[in-house]
């Protein structure tokens, strides 16, 4: 008897709105057991962010030391092919003017006549070798 | 994605994704197990909140793990036990009402089942067209052919003498 009586829009509508679909566990629950752990564990906590820049300031200060080192054994072993430039530039300056005073006294016992063919000789070829 | 977006979409939606995929599959725990890998998925990818719409994302995702299932179990659907649905029980005074409520239901589980999943899509979980066609991986026009030829055909059956 009630079949006869048609159904409208509002009332489908109405019905829809009472359709039940039993669900089993309560969300909070599957919430509790699942996720709640998982959702915790995996936020980053900023304390760990200081302690990362903290190993990579260590590795900072590690490097610039050993940089320092480097260059300070690189340095130290430039110095001594200066050093030993320099001494040989002090052995030929004085080996110069041992010669040139030993020219000079020679000259002194050397006559007036021979002094041009004396020189020419000694003096001058020396120079020249 | 923070903690709190996260819950926040959680209690949006967890119970209507688990709905939608109890009435799809007929099955209470595959519903939950499915519904909480989706969530899962969720939360390990980082999806961002604002990207596109997160409901219609939730169902597709929930829709391909469901047919991935039946793919991968080779699960044959028997549509015949399906769920059953049925009304909220209210103690009705109203006999009239109690017999259109029984008409309601029996109308409703007549249909098949593609028209009964996009129709309720729409009347239960408030899906739009847009957002079911997402979801089922079909086109817009697809979904509200579906759905007018669902309610025309339930009208048929309720209007059945």
């Amino acid at each position: 008897m009630s079949h006869k009586e048609e159904f409208s829009e509002q009332e489908i509508n109405e019905f829809f709105n009472k359709v039940e679909i039993p669900l089993g566990k309560d969300k909070d629950l599957i919430w509790a057991e699942k996720f709640e752990s998982l959702v915790n564990t995996d936020e980053p906590i900023p304390s760990k962010r200081a302690s990362v820049f903290h190993l990579y300031s260590r590795y900072g200060m590690a490097a610039s030391f050993a940089l320092l080192m480097a260059a300070g054994f690189y340095l130290g072993s430039q110095n001594p092919v200066q050093k030993e430039a320099s001494v040989l530039e002090v052995l030929d300056s004085s080996e110069q003017d041992l010669l040139a005073d030993q020219t000079m006294i020679e000259s002194l016992f050397v006559e007036d006549n021979e002094f041009d063919e004396w020189f020419e000789e000694q003096y001058v070829l020396n120079s020249v070798n | 994605m923070t903690a709190k977006d996260f819950k926040m979409i959680y209690d949006a939606h967890f119970d209507n994704l688990r709905r939608y995929l109890i009435y799809r599959s007929g099955d209470q725990q595959l519903s939950e197990d499915i519904t909480q890998n989706v969530f899962m998925k969720v939360w390990s990818k980082k999806i961002e909140v604002n990207t596109g719409n997160i409901k219609s994302l939730l169902f597709k995702m929930g829709t391909d793990e469901f047919i991935s299932h039946i793919r991968r179990n080779k699960v044959e659907r028997d549509y015949s036990n399906s769920l059953e649905l049925s009304l909220i029980q209210q103690p009705d005074t109203n006999d009239n009402l109690s017999e259109r409520k029984d008409h309601f239901q029996k109308a409703l589980n007549q249909l098949p089942e593609k028209q009964k999943t996009a129709l309720l899509m729409n009347k239960m979980q408030g899906l739009t067209y847009k957002e079911i066609a997402e979801s089922l991986n079909l086109s817009q026009k697809a979904i509200e052919k579906r759905i007018s030829t669902a309610l025309n055909t339930l009208k048929q059956n309720l209007n059945q003498r």
